[in-house]
């Protein structure tokens, strides 16, 4: 089922005025809906459900209400587009035996409402499947250069998201040992947030034990990397050297009183 | 009738005045509370194992890379242990 199909207005400079004349009566179509209606109407409410989190990855399920809201607003965003497909009702009075039978749309099969989305012209126009692997791939880039940065800042930070569980810890030692640019290639750490960081309000929020023991600890948890990349160097597998990390990783925070 | 043993764990020391590589077997019961606070560096069978059918092989390979691991995991102590290694560091590829 796809509804995102291609709908698209020209450039964005000199739309095609028909799809644009089309895609504004479908945006005043849906504001003189009344919302209660179409929230009554589960099947509706599914495909559009369907359709938003085909579209936007981002979209959490909520209720009827919520998910014609998201839409409303996406649709006056212009993010998504709505058409009516019948040409004949649009913008006309509907006999009233005529809207029982058939629906809003103007169709029975409901399978064949044409909601399209105009594709972001930076980003994967495809599945949801590739909008995770481009959301991964962003994630993970960004908590390595987060984490490589200022680690006891962000570590603690990442591991209580659930991002470490979800990418596995930073590989801080093969990293740092790569670039000799790196800020923590042989710099104390700690001393770099402290002077850059004026609110201590993670100093609150995420502190379990004084400055000097987390330094221990975060120098700790450098060996015990290093010592589970000397036991992977001639193995082949990769769950023990993930393991290997995670303890390294559990033991960390466990110095650090988590 | 093979002799019994009792469980063991091996701990593994390098001197390096005499360069020497003693082996000791101790109780594991004996371990336990060392090991319990220790770093953990798991090598799955299943990963490093040659398998045959349904068993693993521990050939040549697997007795190598469990060597060359326990080098690696000496030299972090001991850098001039680190010079004496010559053993490829890498997995080799098993003939088949």
């Amino acid at each position: 089922m796809d509804l995102a199909s291609h709908y698209r207005m020209g450039s964005i400079f000199n739309p095609d005025p028909e799809k644009k004349a089309a895609a504004e009566a479908g945006r005043k179509m849906l504001d003189a809906v009344h919302p209660d209606v179409w929230e009554r109407n589960a099947d509706l409410v599914q495909r559009i459900e369907d359709f938003l989190i085909a579209s936007f990855p981002y979209f959490r399920k909520g209720n009827a209400h919520h998910t014609l809201d998201a839409l409303r607003r996406a649709v006056w965003k212009g993010d998504v587009f709505i058409v009516e497909r019948e040409a004949e009702y649009r913008g006309g009075y509907v006999a009233t035996q005529a809207r029982k039978e058939s629906g809003f749309w103007g169709v029975d099969n409901y399978d064949e409402v044409p909601f399209t989305k105009e594709p972001w012209p930076d980003v994967p126009d495809t599945s949801a499947a590739d909008w995770d692997i481009w959301h991964d791939a962003n994630n993970l880039a960004m908590m390595h250069a987060a984490v490589r940065a200022a680690p006891a800042l962000f570590l603690p930070m990442f591991a209580q998201a659930g991002w470490i569980s979800r990418y596995g810890v930073p590989d801080l030692s093969e990293g740092f040992a790569a670039t000799e640019s790196t800020p923590l290639g042989d710099a104390e750490p700690f001393e770099l947030g402290e002077s850059t960081l004026s609110d201590d309000v993670m100093e609150i929020a995420a502190r379990g034990v004084s400055e000097g023991q987390e330094a221990d600890c975060y120098a700790e948890y450098e060996r015990a990397l290093d010592l589970c990349t000397a036991v992977a160097g001639p193995m082949s597998g990769e769950r023990g050297l993930a393991l290997c990390r995670a303890n390294a990783f559990d033991n960390y925070q466990q110095c650090r009183g988590y | 009738m093979p002799r019994l043993h009792p469980l063991r764990s091996i701990i593994v020391n390098y001197s390096p005045d005499d360069q020497r590589i003693s082996v000791y077997g101790v109780d594991k019961a004996k371990t336990e509370t060392i090991t319990a606070g220790a770093l953990e560096a798991p090598i799955f069978l299943e990963e490093e194992a040659h398998k045959e059918g349904a068993e693993y092989k521990l050939d040549d390979e697997f007795a190598r890379r469990l060597g060359v691991a326990m080098l690696n995991v000496l030299a972090l102590s001991y850098p001039d242990l680190r010079q004496l290694i010559t053993a490829t560091n890498a997995p080799l590829p098993r003939k088949e």
